[in-house]
């Protein structure tokens, strides 16, 4: 009986699998893959902070922690006293390892350092208010302990500093007409800058969530260097992504003006 | 290696005792809707332990049903614990209506095993016969005492006895009395396999009935087959001793001590103290690799008085556990006869046994894992700064409007270590006709937010008791502001619980689009609007 001929794809594909590629994963935080696109390392790095703004930030927040808490990491929100508990289960949350502390009232830098110790992401509300000592002192413990932080619409000078910045800029709701329909589905413009990995700053159309009720980055396009020739950070319509966007924005555009 | 030669005492039907209830009420103590204990009376009715609390409840429809609480059953029993000291100062307490002690000594002190087990069920049943007030204690109540080689075989015995009296049984007889028992009984009571139903059950269709049958086997197959707790029931079911022979010599410098200043002459407040105590022994305990199964409690108030306590886990101490211990000897002894006349000045723990920690395997995804325990900790330590209804967890509850389906429990209501279910889960599936359908707000406001929604003209929006719009909502004033609405669509009329006059809602729901491109769900109930929550 003749031996097979070693099938040469077939051993490069397993090698792609068997190479100790995880280690960069292992300092991130994993995310929803609908989400990888919005964030530079695919995830929310270990250790870093990232800031939410914009209509829809509560709903990006729940997005952001739903595969963590799914893959068995602790969440708490402190002053997110109004967080919808339905939202974060229709993202995949799971809610059994998730902790609410409303009220901190001024002993915000206290709970958050108790915090850090323990859990994996600390979602921090727009109402918390750190003072300046507080925040370098956390940021560092924060990246001592690689616990990450998200922050909802923060007021910047009473938080801590942002690694990232997701902002999202314009977002439309369709499906509501005039005296019928039902809410459906959101389209949302995103632009993310920051520090680091992030500095170059990106805009991105993205379903928030999409009218199947999923949450997908539906196109990409870089703002300053617009002939990007990073091709491993695309997603699967990246061929035209930069048509994609402005598509998405005259598409917002419509909607408003027929909705108005 | 022989078995040490113990002496059970199970005060039986504690959980009812220790709840106050005479033993000729039916009533039952139930935990997680399982009946755990039943009266004498409800035992007439055929109310057995194991069953649902409905079931109980159908069986015997005056039943009085009482929720478990480990700590009453604790405080209840250091009275009956104190009179055994009368006979030895090493009484272990094994769970509330359980204890424990080696008979050697003072068996050879009272003339014999079997005086000293007529005195130990007279000081117990004295001491029970006070706690329920009820003299003479009727038969079914009075502490049943056994004294066996090993402790598996004496609270066998004790079990099996009935009538008041004490069960002895001759040293190296142990193996031939247990040989009868089912292999149920590995399972039962203060067994160091309590909670391996599993087991039991494969023994069972294996064809393993008895405990002789499992004796017959070499402890290399069970070994093989189920690992350590196989081993166990082999050991058991010999009528070794349940501790295996491995029992390590305690290590140096595991005992905590504190003192507080001032004196605490509140419970919570030394377990407070106790809590970080527990934490460092735990944490000595696993970097010795050991893991404590017997612990000594001592506290000593300011004028002098002593009390201490050994307790006994059937598997390991956790730092939670040995906290639970501290909290259950102080409250009873700040309620017993010899209550101290101060406050606690000095609280010592001190690990008695330790036994090889066997490790865990820790869940790979989700499930059991380390990463609980740290945030059960780090959420503890928030409780502290707050105060203990500060941390909350979400739980799903049952209705159509948002605010129903949003719920907060205070983290101490709940137990994060065991399979906590969101909901119930007959109504994880359970239809709610008129719930609107998915995506859900991310931002819900409970209570919700005064509106008010004008039309074209200025005036108030009206909706008719059928259903329909009087004219269509065109601003929506918030706060003071006024926004245009582009877009908008219901009503979802909802009317529940009309049959319950304080709970009747009657209203009528509204997605609103506004022209800053937010997305609200808002609500008018008798003429007023209310904004219940936003999509944001």
């Amino acid at each position: 009986m003749a031996t097979a001929a070693p099938d040469l794809d077939e051993l490069r594909r397993l090698t792609q699998l068997t190479a100790p590629v995880t280690l960069a994963r292992e300092h991130t935080l994993p995310v929803l893959e609908e989400l990888r696109p919005l964030l530079p390392e695919r995830g929310v790095r270990r250790g870093s902070t990232v800031a939410v703004r914009g209509d829809g930030s509560c709903a990006l927040a729940i997005a952001l922690t739903a595969e963590l808490s799914r893959t068995g990491g602790w969440v708490v929100c402190v002053g997110v006293p109004t967080l919808g508990v339905s939202a974060a289960l229709e993202v995949g949350a799971a809610l059994e390892r998730w902790a609410f502390v409303d009220d901190p009232g001024d002993q915000a830098a206290e709970v958050v350092n108790a915090l850090v110790s323990g859990v994996d992401l600390i979602v921090i509300g727009p109402q918390v208010r750190l003072r300046f000592t507080h925040t370098r002192r956390l940021a560092a413990r924060l990246r001592e302990r690689g616990t990450s932080v998200i922050t909802i619409a923060p007021d910047p000078s009473a938080s801590l500093a942002a690694d990232l910045t997701i902002e999202i800029e314009r977002s439309t709701w369709t499906g509501v007409e005039w005296g019928h329909g039902r809410l459906r589905a959101r389209r949302v413009e995103i632009v993310t800058s920051g520090r680091g990995a992030a500095a170059r700053s990106r805009r991105l159309a993205a379903w928030l969530p999409g009218p199947e009720g999923r949450i997908q980055v539906i196109g990409q396009a870089t703002l300053r260097r617009p002939n990007n020739s990073d091709g491993t950070d695309g997603t699967d319509g990246t061929d035209n992504t930069a048509e994609m966007a402005g598509a998405t924005a005259g598409t917002v555009v419509d909607l408003a003006r027929r909705a108005g | 290696m022989s078995a040490t030669r113990t002496l059970v005492v199970l005060a039986p039907h504690w959980s009812t005792v220790a709840a106050g209830i005479p033993p000729d009420e039916p009533a039952v103590v139930v935990f997680a809707n399982r009946v755990i204990d039943a009266t004498p009376a409800a035992h007439t009715h055929d109310v057995q332990v194991g069953l649902r609390r409905r079931e109980a409840q159908s069986r015997c429809p005056a039943l009085e049903v009482i929720e478990h609480d480990p700590a009453r059953d604790a405080r209840r029993f250091d009275p009956v614990v104190s009179s055994l000291e009368r006979l030895t100062p090493r009484v272990e307490i094994l769970q509330p209506g359980l204890c424990s002690f080696p008979t050697r000594g003072p068996s050879r002190f009272f003339g014999g095993d079997d005086a000293l087990a007529g005195l130990a069920v007279d000081y117990a049943g004295e001491a029970v016969a006070d706690a329920i007030v009820l003299d003479p204690l009727p038969p079914a109540l009075l502490p049943r005492v056994g004294v066996a080689d090993g402790l598996f075989a004496a609270s066998l015995a004790a079990q099996r006895e009935r009538h008041g009296t004490s069960e002895v049984i001759e040293p190296g007889a142990s193996g031939s009395f247990l040989c009868n028992f089912s292999v149920a009984a590995l399972v039962e009571g203060a067994s160091p396999l309590a909670g391996h139903d599993d087991l039991v059950d494969v023994f069972w269709r294996l064809g393993l009935r008895t405990l002789a049958d499992v004796a017959a086997l070499t402890s290399e197959d069970l070994l093989a087959r189920f690992g350590v707790p196989g081993v166990l029931a082999h050991r058991l079911a010999s009528g070794l001793d349940d501790r295996p022979p491995d029992t390590r010599p305690v290590p140096e410098g595991l005992a905590r001590e504190a003192q507080l200043d001032p004196p605490a002459d509140r419970v919570d407040t030394v377990a407070f103290v106790a809590k970080t105590l527990a934490d460092e022994i735990d944490e000595r305990l696993a970097s010795n690799g050991v893991v404590c199964t017997r612990l000594v409690i001592e506290a000593v108030s300011e004028n002098g008085e002593v009390r201490t306590r050994v307790w006994r886990h059937e598997h390991r101490f956790t730092a939670a556990a040995m906290t639970d211990r501290v909290r259950w000897q102080l409250d009873g002894w700040f309620h017993s006869a010899q209550r101290p006349t101060g406050g606690v000045v000095t609280l010592r723990l001190e690990p008695d046994e330790v036994v090889p920690d066997e490790g865990r395997q820790l869940g790979f995804w989700g499930g059991q894992s380390n990463n609980d325990e740290r945030a059960a900790r780090a959420l503890a330590r928030v409780q502290g700064l707050l105060g203990p209804d500060a941390v909350t967890v979400p739980e799903r509850g049952r209705g159509r409007r948002s605010a129903d389906v949003e719920k907060r429990v205070s983290l101490t209501a709940v137990s994060l270590s065991s399979d906590r279910p969101l909901t119930a889960p007959e109504l994880a599936d359970a239809p709610w006709p008129g719930r609107l359908p998915a995506p859900s707000p991310a931002t819900v406001f409970s209570p919700p937010r005064h509106i008010e929604v004008r039309d074209a003209e200025g005036g108030a929006v009206m909706v008719t008791g059928r259903g329909d719009v009087a004219s269509d909502p065109v601003h929506v004033i918030a706060e003071g502001a006024r926004r245009k609405v582009i877009g908008w669509a219901g009503p979802w009329p909802l009317d529940e619980r009309w049959w319950d006059g304080a709970a009747h809602r009657r209203q009528a729901r509204f997605q609103v689009v506004l022209d800053d491109g937010t997305a609200h769900l808002v609500s008018v109930e008798r003429g007023n609007w209310w904004l219940d929550a936003t999509y944001d």
